[in-house]
């Protein structure tokens, strides 16, 4: 009996039962057990995947994003071309808008906020998750939000930390179709900014959902989404993240269009740069005098 | 097979894949190969059962470790199993196909096997983590298909790189230090009989 049960096939066969349950067990004890080793795993492989990134973000850098090229006809030409030049205008003004919102904030007061540089350990595309170099012992909790810096654009929102260990910390990128919260509200800001904070309320705002590499609204009410068109910047104004995100640019508008409910029109965001692609990350980290709310907090 | 010399590859494998695989990926889709997977074929080519089956095991749970799994409080955890047990199916599948279909172990082969296994282990993990997320609402993964196709198509990518990693893997194939009985292979035409 004894010998039958140290046969490498036996042994074979129930290392493949213990994993199959391990697997399909929900919150089993031995997953919980080997979990802890997760830290320490990264940072053992950290030296080998982040020289890795240091290539890849070389290799293929974030490129920043200007929407779906579309298939245009000759006699289009005319009628794009002046579409074009209005858009770079569009363009130039919210430029100046976002530099001008930059010197002067106007959205309340700037939360009390520890800002740091951190490079990228290793990236998860198909997860949406990114590993950075900085954790608890660079004060990251996880009310930390991650940004990016997007030349004549500001700061490009890029997720929020979901785990923190004491070396490392995880990012969930705001694209990904499982990011929590699912909904986020942002506020579309017009070509010419706005002067002061009062306007900020009359601004249309719509409640955008992750899809992949975009975020989408659905139910935009035609009267805002008249005021909406390509190229518009959109900002986070989301009370249920923290103070550190509020502000922070989600994308821009690439698409206007009609749905099935005559009232309602769907928006179509693009992050101004490739989320998954950048080596490098601005984080801004609550201290203890600001608030953190909501699901970031 | 010498231990530590696998734990050397794996190491630099299992790194290379999170570090790397964004900038070998195909375009913007979740399509990249795994530079692990093309190790573990290749320790399952030459390599006795028991070492290749414990050396499959040992990465499928450093992979399940690795993994980060979204679930629905915004938070992420890990899921032990999956890639354990798609690794150790695949070390099995490649044990038993190369005594019986393969009497040369060239790139080619290992490019086919590889790829063979990279699909085996797809349709492991996509159908056991669909089966997790039934018993555990808290796991997220509700798009079955939207993992299996690109999971599939990353298996041939894994295949053709299989074919360049292939040439390095058999430059340091004695630093393996492999003994494999009773196995004939040959790479470059020349057969090597194994006792």
């Amino acid at each position: 009996m004894q010998r039958r049960w140290t046969n490498p096939r036996s042994l074979y066969l129930a290392a493949l039962l213990l994993l199959a349950a391990a697997a399909l067990i929900p919150t089993n004890p031995v997953t919980s057990a080997l979990s802890t080793l997760h830290a320490p795993l990264v940072t053992i492989i950290a030296p080998v995947s982040q020289a890795g990134s240091y290539v890849s973000t070389h290799l293929r850098p974030a490129a920043r994003t200007s929407g779906a090229l579309p298939i245009v006809r000759d006699e289009d030409y005319a009628e794009l071309e002046r579409d074009y030049k209005a858009a770079l205008r569009t363009i130039n003004g919210l430029q100046h808008a976002i530099a001008a919102l930059e010197e002067r904030p106007y959205y309340g007061t700037e939360p009390a906020l520890i800002k740091r540089n951190v490079q990228r350990i290793s990236a998860d595309t198909g997860k949406g998750t990114i590993k950075i170099r900085a954790g608890s012992r660079n004060d990251v909790t996880l009310a930390t939000i991650a940004s990016a810096h997007v030349p004549d654009i500001g700061l490009q929102l890029v997720g929020r930390v979901v785990s923190v260990n004491r070396l490392f910390s995880t990012i969930h990128v705001i694209t990904h179709t499982d990011f929590s919260p699912n909904l986020i509200e942002g506020v579309v800001i017009p070509p010419d900014g706005i002067a002061d904070e009062s306007e900020l309320a009359a601004l249309p705002r719509c409640q955008l959902r992750p899809s992949g590499s975009t975020l989408t609204a659905n139910d935009v009410a035609v009267t805002d989404a008249e005021r909406i068109a390509p190229g518009h910047l959109v900002l986070l104004a989301d009370d249920t993240w923290p103070d550190a995100a509020q502000m922070l640019v989600i994308g821009r508008v690439t698409r206007v269009k009609d749905t099935e409910q005559p009232l309602h029109k769907q928006i179509t965001v693009v992050p101004t740069t490739d989320l998954n692609r950048l080596g490098s990350f601005i984080l801004r980290i609550p201290t203890e005098e600001s608030s953190p709310n909501g699901a970031g907090g | 097979m010498r231990g530590i010399t696998f734990l050397i590859a794996a190491w630099f494998c299992i790194g290379l894949d999170a570090g790397l695989s964004d900038a070998i990926q195909l375009g913007s889709y979740d399509v990249a190969p795994s530079f692990t997977i093309v190790l573990i074929t290749f320790v399952c080519l030459w390599a006795s059962h028991r070492s290749a089956l414990l050396a499959a095991l040992l990465t499928g749970i450093a992979i399940d470790l690795l993994t980060d799994v979204h679930t629905n409080s915004g938070s992420i955890t890990v899921v032990l199993g999956p890639h354990a047990l798609g690794l150790t199916l695949a070390a099995q599948m490649i044990l038993t196909l190369r005594a019986l279909i393969f009497r040369k172990a060239n790139v080619i082969t290992l490019a086919l096997l590889t790829a063979l296994a990279a699909m085996l282990l797809t349709l492991t993990v996509t159908a056991t983590m669909s089966i997790r997320a039934t018993l555990d609402p808290v796991i997220i993964f509700h798009r079955p298909l939207a993992s299996l196709v690109p999971g599939l198509l990353s298996a041939l990518y894994t295949g053709l790189l299989a074919i360049v990693l292939g040439f390095v893997l058999n430059t340091f194939r004695p630093l393996f230090a492999f003994r494999s009985p009773g196995t004939t292979f040959s790479t470059g035409g020349s057969a090597t009989r194994r006792r």
